[in-house]
């Protein structure tokens, strides 16, 4: 594995420089630069055959649909109860929490989620979650700025497109 | 089901919430314009131009709050991109347009103004279809409007993250001024460039100079990993291609070795960077396919659903895309001399590659901050005069003059919504709000532009009027002149059309890396000057291990709003120097 790597990284980044420079004089070498294009393009192939296998084993382990749709349905049950009590001032730090350990953590996830759902699912999935996070955001805005009717608004919405995602993440799983 | 138009407005307008207001709309224009206004003179004397979202949202929220006693920070992201909307459009007029009155080529000036207006309609239109993708899904970073939202959000969120923008924006602008007093004569102060290829005694082709900018740095820290791979495009570029270029006998002889560099990069990396930004876009738009066919399902799920109006609805882009679109067809039938058909050809090459390079830059922008228009208009221009007669360069520079004022609009816009997604703004509000004021920006620049070509007065012994700006009078506009040259070699078919070709296919290539939008990335760094990639890097840098070391609560509560501080520092006072240039106190 760390053998693929390393011959997958070599040759790509060989294969970017040589290729660059190829095509820089003028005319450029063009059986050179395509030469050097084939050892890209070769040690692309090895980086991904790796990244698949990692996503493949990362998936079985902790960050598969089922994980993500476990933490963001604590996430809606969190801010279920805020949005039943009633947001106050204090209630940010709270929002910002959310935000901060779930919200921000399931954003970055994208490329290996990707691989497991399909490009097509996956965007569904971040549309509805984008929705909600935007939601949130106004929630908190609008708390910050005396304004805790719009926040429970807002936070309903949030919580209404975040148990959509974690239905597309669940959905044929 | 269509939407009424009065649930239409009712949806832009009222909210319990204030967001579109009056005093929002109204302080938003006033800022717009006057920056537009100031922005214009300062592009001719200077070449210097901002799309200044940083400036605006400050400038907004201090009018807001400060002046007005209201606000809240949706409505002051209300302010910041109507301001932005407007004045973005800037440069795509006064670096293109006025090559045509110094050259002193006939051409229609309201077909001109027709033109930029339509082409800032179209830049609106075209990237709001996109922002599910680039926003939603790809989660782009925009670090100019993640510094905005962070701006916009800070005085708000307590006197923590305020202070820590305030330090910030004070240690960047302190530093900034020191890079100045030199300028002011004075005898102390820090460089704006330290070149170290001196100290480091390496060969002169070897360029080693980097900026004195925490702006640089701030925006490079907010961009975070994208920035390691604009240093490494950096690095490639200037200090492997290039060295090995040099080496390997490649550079015409008659080059002085102290212009080796400088022609390396514009005759050999930058025109291929160029082909690569073009070849990844191409390609991270087939690969997003999917991605965006999800996107615009979900937006004709929207169109049928009255109820739940968050984006600007698709028949109403369509409407305005096929307006703009004719007025551009009549513009460039009505103010040149060629047949109908060959207008709806340019009219329609002009529109295709306004809608691509507007992804492109868009992508550039979300990806690390760069908007590379130059490079796409020049390549409007090189299109243009595949179709059209050599003579008809009123007509290249009018469609070229739209391509940049579009490509602008489409970064601009998208810039505002992640700012807009950040701190939770309706983006069917913003996009009304950015649609209904972009014509102002492109007809604010072109009076501008208008009022200091008639200011050169009359030759009293020839009767000749004088030129108001251009080469030999104290306005060179700098830009223009130097699109003028651009034009000049496209037409003598000194076009470096090999290296496009090759960067394109390197682009695609590096699109498949598993590394999203590495032929975009690789190929803005290798278009950029190193001197400012060299900062922007160690920011990238600080960025990666903070987030690290410190984890990401402290790189999004403490060093998101000291790096927007950066920005902010920097930013203004760098216009405010530039009304003291361009005063005279200090030597431009």
């Amino acid at each position: 594995m760390s053998l693929r790597r390393t011959a997958g990284g070599t040759l790509s980044a060989a294969g970017v420089v040589l290729a660059a420079l190829f095509a820089t004089p003028e005319p450029p070498h063009w059986g050179a630069f395509a030469a050097s294009l084939a050892v890209l393009a070769l040690g692309l192939l090895l980086l991904r055959q790796r990244g698949d296998d990692r996503k493949r084993s990362a998936t079985v382990r902790v960050e598969g649909p089922q994980q993500w749709a476990d933490q963001l349905q604590g996430a809606a049950v969190r801010l279920e109860n805020l949005v039943a009590t009633g947001p106050n001032t204090e209630s940010a730090e709270e929002l910002d929490r959310l935000r901060l350990n779930v919200f921000v953590p399931f954003a970055e996830v994208g490329e290996k989620l990707a691989a497991t759902l399909g490009l097509q699912r996956y965007a569904d999935v971040m549309i509805a979650f984008a929705r909600s996070e935007r939601a949130l955001n106004r929630g908190l805005s609008a708390l910050v700025d005396g304004y805790p009717g719009e926040a429970t608004t807002a936070l309903r919405e949030a919580l209404v497109f975040l148990r959509q995602t974690t239905d597309l993440l669940l959905a044929d799983s | 089901m269509l939407v009424s138009a009065r649930q239409f407005l009712r949806s832009v307008f009222a909210s319990t919430y204030p967001e579109v207001t009056p005093a929002a709309v109204l302080v938003g224009v006033l800022i717009g314009v006057l920056m537009t206004a100031s922005f214009s003179y300062a592009a001719l004397v200077l070449g210097f131009s901002t799309n200044g979202s940083t400036v605006a949202a400050i400038l907004g929220w201090g009018t807001l709050k400060l002046l007005l006693k209201r606000g809240t920070i949706v409505e002051s992201n209300i302010v910041q991109t109507i301001a932005s909307g407007i004045n973005t459009t800037t440069a795509g007029v006064i670096f293109t347009v006025p090559v045509l009155l110094i050259r002193g080529s006939p051409f229609s000036v309201w077909w001109v103004g027709v033109a930029c207006v339509a082409g800032a309609i179209m830049g609106v239109g075209f990237i709001i279809p996109l922002r599910k993708q680039m926003i939603d899904i790809d989660r782009l970073r925009f670090p100019s409007g993640t510094a905005v939202a962070s701006i916009l959000k800070a005085p708000s969120e307590g006197a923590r993250k305020s202070r820590l923008l305030v330090a910030g924006a004070a240690v960047s602008g302190f530093v900034y001024v020191l890079t100045q007093l030199p300028k002011l004569g004075l005898p102390f102060g820090l460089p704006a460039t330290v070149d170290v290829s001196h100290a480091l005694g390496l060969p002169p082709y070897v360029e080693n100079v980097w900026a004195v900018s925490l702006l640089g740095a701030g925006i490079g820290f907010i961009a975070g990993r994208n920035g390691l791979f604009v240093l490494a495009g950096g690095v490639l570029a200037y200090w492997v291609l290039t060295p090995l270029v040099v080496n390997l006998g490649w550079v015409p002889h008659e080059v002085s070795t102290h212009n080796v560099a400088a022609y390396v990069h514009n005759h050999m990396t930058r025109p291929l960077g160029i082909g690569m930004l073009v070849g990844g876009s191409l390609m991270g738009v087939v690969l997003a396919l999917p991605a965006i066919s999800a996107a615009f399902r979900n937006m004709r799920q929207a169109l049928m659903r009255r109820d739940d109006l968050d984006e600007l609805p698709l028949n109403v882009l369509y409407a305005v895309l096929l307006a703009a679109f004719a007025v551009l067809f009549l513009a460039a039938f009505f103010s040149s001399d060629i047949p109908a058909w060959r207008a709806l050809l340019v009219a329609l090459v002009g529109t295709v590659w306004l809608w691509f390079a507007g992804i492109i830059v868009s992508q550039a922008t979300g990806m690390t901050d760069w908007t590379p228009i130059s490079g796409m208009a020049l390549l409007a221009v090189v299109f243009l005069l595949l179709v059209l007669p050599k003579d008809e360069l009123a007509t290249a520079v009018l469609i070229g003059a739209t391509v940049s004022v579009a490509i602008a609009e489409c970064a601009d816009m998208m810039q505002d919504l992640k700012t807009g997604h950040l701190v939770g703004s309706r983006p069917f509000r913003q996009q009304t709000a950015q649609l209904l004021v972009a014509w102002i920006g492109p007809v604010v620049a072109i009076s501008v532009m208008l009022l200091i070509w008639h200011s050169g007065g009359v030759n009293p012994s020839t009767g000749e009027r004088l030129p108001g700006f251009g080469p030999g009078t104290s306005i060179e506009a700098p830009q223009a002149t130097a699109l003028g040259a651009t034009i000049d070699s496209v037409i003598g078919g000194d076009v470096p059309k090999d290296k496009f070709v090759a960067g394109g296919i390197l682009g695609m290539l590096l699109s498949f890396s598993g590394i999203p939008g590495l032929g975009v990335i690789m190929g803005i760094s290798m278009y950029l000057s190193l001197k400012y990639i060299l900062p922007y890097g160690v920011g990238s840098i600080v960025a990666v291990w903070a987030r690290r070391r410190k984890g990401v609560g402290w790189y999004e509560n403490v060093g998101i709003p000291v790096a927007a501080g950066l920005v902010v520092g920097e930013a203004l006072l760098t216009i405010v120097f530039a009304v003291i240039k361009m005063t005279g106190a200090v030597a431009p």
